[in-house]
This record gives structure tokens, sequence and C-alpha cells, in this order.
């Protein structure tokens, strides 16, 4: 039987989960959100709504859930891995400030074209945004582990 | 060239311990322990005296550092 008390995730292990975490809260959010834009809008009654809502619920219930076991299965908090957080911040900041402008850019030459597109501004899609910048907060973190020396011993 | 150079090598071949041994010792990983020893990381001074104490000796005596 697996002892999750004694069982110790690397940091690269912990990066490497939190991807997927993050990729496939995405994924239940943005699907959330189509759902209930498409659907709920023709279909609003009491039965769809527990349907849709409850699969939302047990979707981010359990996944939230594997990722806190996760989280509490960590390697202890060392020095190194302050560092690496702290190169890891930065170059996420950088990476928020330069798609901002990019985006920016883009929107200020096309606004032709961008004023005739409508995004639909829904809780769903923001939370799968929110999720999508995490993985990718956590692909730099996984960066920055694998370029920490873990070779065996000498 | 590396900012310092350090003998704990030395010292845990002496010691006749392992950097997994070191690591939990002083309550870092092993992978600072490898870079400590690589002279690529330059550690705070409570490592750097809990590593000294472990060892019995001084921090001066662990690490040089390049006046240059």
């Amino acid at each position: 039987m697996l002892n999750l008390k004694d069982k110790i995730l690397s940091y690269r292990q912990y990066y490497k989960i939190s991807i997927v975490y993050s990729i496939v809260s995405c994924i239940i959010w943005a699907v959330w959100g189509i759902i209930d834009l498409i659907i709920m809008n023709d279909n609003n009654n009491l039965f769809t709504n527990i349907i849709v809502y409850g699969f939302l619920f047990v979707s981010v219930f359990v996944t939230l859930e594997i990722y806190m076991i996760a989280s509490g299965m960590r390697d202890k908090e060392d020095e190194l891995y302050k560092e690496n957080v702290a190169k890891t911040n930065s170059s996420f900041l950088w990476f928020l400030f330069f798609t901002g402008f990019i985006i920016f850019i883009f929107a200020s030459i096309l606004t032709g074209i961008t004023d005739k597109i409508t995004i639909p501004i829904h809780q769903g899609f923001i939370g799968a945004l929110i999720y999508m910048l995490y993985a990718v907060y956590n692909g730099i973190a996984l960066h920055y582990e694998s370029h920490t020396d873990n070779t065996e011993e000498e | 060239m590396p900012e310092f150079i350090t003998k704990i090598k030395e010292y845990r071949a002496k010691f006749d311990m392992k950097q997994g041994d070191l690591a939990d010792m002083v309550g870092v990983r092993r992978e600072t322990i490898i870079r400590l020893e690589k002279g690529q990381y330059n550690p705070s001074l409570k490592l750097a005296m809990d590593i000294a104490k472990v060892f019995d000796t001084t921090v001066e005596e662990l690490f040089i550092f390049n006046e240059e």
C-alpha cells in the first residue's frame, strides 16, 4: 500500500504535477464556460443546472484535492528552492509584461479587425486564463529546476 | 571561475558522509550540497555555520572566497 506520509516528491515531480493540474483545471473552466454560454442559454432548467454545476463542483474539488496532496508531499523548502522561486517570479513578471505589451501593440495596429471581434467575458474563461497562466508559471519553475544538478554522488 | 572554493567534499570524505546525509543534517536538499561543492551557490551565513558545526570546524576553514 502506498504510504503517502513518507512519500516525498522532488521539486521536478511537483512542478510536473502542477503543470498537469493547471492544464486540466484550465480545460474544466473553459468547458464550463462553453457549456454555460451555449447549452444553458437554451435549456435553463433545474435538471441541467444540477448536471452542469455538479460537474463543475466535483471536477474542481477532485483536481484541487489531488493537488493539495501533492503539495503536502513536496521536498523540504531549502535555500536553493527559494533562489529558484525568485528567478521564476522574475521571469514570470517579464512574461506577463511582454505578453501584455504584444497584445496591446497588435490590438492597436489591428483596431479595424479587433473592433469586430467580440470575446465573451465569462467567469469560466477568466478561470481558464488564470489556470493557463499558472501552467506557464510552473513551466518556468520546472525549467529552472531542470538546471539544478542532481547527479549521482561521485 | 567559482566565486569561492569549499572544502566540504574533503570534510565529507573525512567524516565518511554522503551528500544526502549532510543535506539532512543541515535541513537542505542534496542538490544544494552539490552546487555548494561545485562553488556555484553562495550559501546563507546560517547554512555555512550549520555545515561548519557538523564538521566541527570554522566557516573560514570551509569556505575560501576569491579576493578578486
